[in-house]
């Protein structure tokens, strides 16, 4: 990603950003599952205090946006 | 979560259930990059109806915290599904893919029907997953599994239709 520091030009910077991300996505894909869960799980104890401060109820299953 | 599954596989030789797949975000965790997901979705096959209510009822005697529709297994907010609201569920469980997470034996929904399920639901975060599933999945099977479980309430074959269009 540091090369994107360096393009000034419009095109190119999005080119290079999108298949950079592109690579990241593809190695998070690519990781087994245990670590995945690994990987969650932080993202769940970083929530779990905004949780704390507003508790909403969850939609059911197939309730569905109006569009239907 | 590695916990919370081999609590259910306990539950599940105690023949409090016969069976389970993970769904919701965890499976699809399973197939794309990792992203946040507060709960662990599980589709359950039970014996009898009335055993949904003595799941309830095993977990609440045991202790674990019950918070709205969740059950807190292992430090995991589960949320069940009992097959029988959904005949779509049922097929689904049968046809999981069996996997093996730290040593720990699941089931996990397959592709395609994870993507079916996904359309049921229809949320705006699950509209957001279903191109990069229809990526990976039988784009044949998924058809037939549309067709066969669409009906007026939920055209799944009409939000397929959608998603696709959206895509070109």
């Amino acid at each position: 990603m540091k090369k994107l520091l360096w393009i000034k030009d419009s095109e190119e910077f999005w080119q290079t950003f999108t298949k950079e991300r592109e690579k990241d996505r593809a190695r998070l894909r690519a990781l087994p599952f245990a670590k995945k869960i690994d990987i969650v799980a932080k993202m769940q104890e970083e929530f779990r205090p905004l949780r704390r401060k507003s508790r909403g109820r969850r939609k059911p299953i197939g309730t569905a946006d109006k569009r239907g | 979560m590695i916990e919370t599954l081999k609590a259910l596989n306990r539950i599940k030789r105690m023949g409090l259930v016969k069976d389970y797949a993970i769904a919701g975000g965890y499976a699809v965790n399973y197939y794309l990059e990792p992203r946040f997901t507060y709960d662990l979705d599980l589709f359950i096959v039970l014996s009898y109806e009335e055993d949904f209510h003595q799941l309830y009822k095993f977990f609440r005697d045991a202790g674990n915290k019950i918070e709205n529709v969740y059950i807190w297994i292992e430090g995991t907010p589960v949320q069940f599904f009992p097959t029988y609201i959904s005949p779509l569920f049922a097929e689904a469980v049968e046809k999981a893919r069996r996997i093996r997470v730290r040593g720990v034996t699941a089931k996990v929904l397959s592709v395609e029907y994870l993507v079916a399920t996904l359309l049921l639901a229809f949320r705006s975060k699950d509209r957001a997953v279903i191109p990069d599933l229809l990526g990976l999945s039988n784009q044949n099977l998924i058809r037939d599994i549309v067709k066969r479980f669409s009906d007026e309430k939920t055209p799944l074959d009409q939000r397929l239709g959608r998603v696709l269009a959206d895509l070109h």
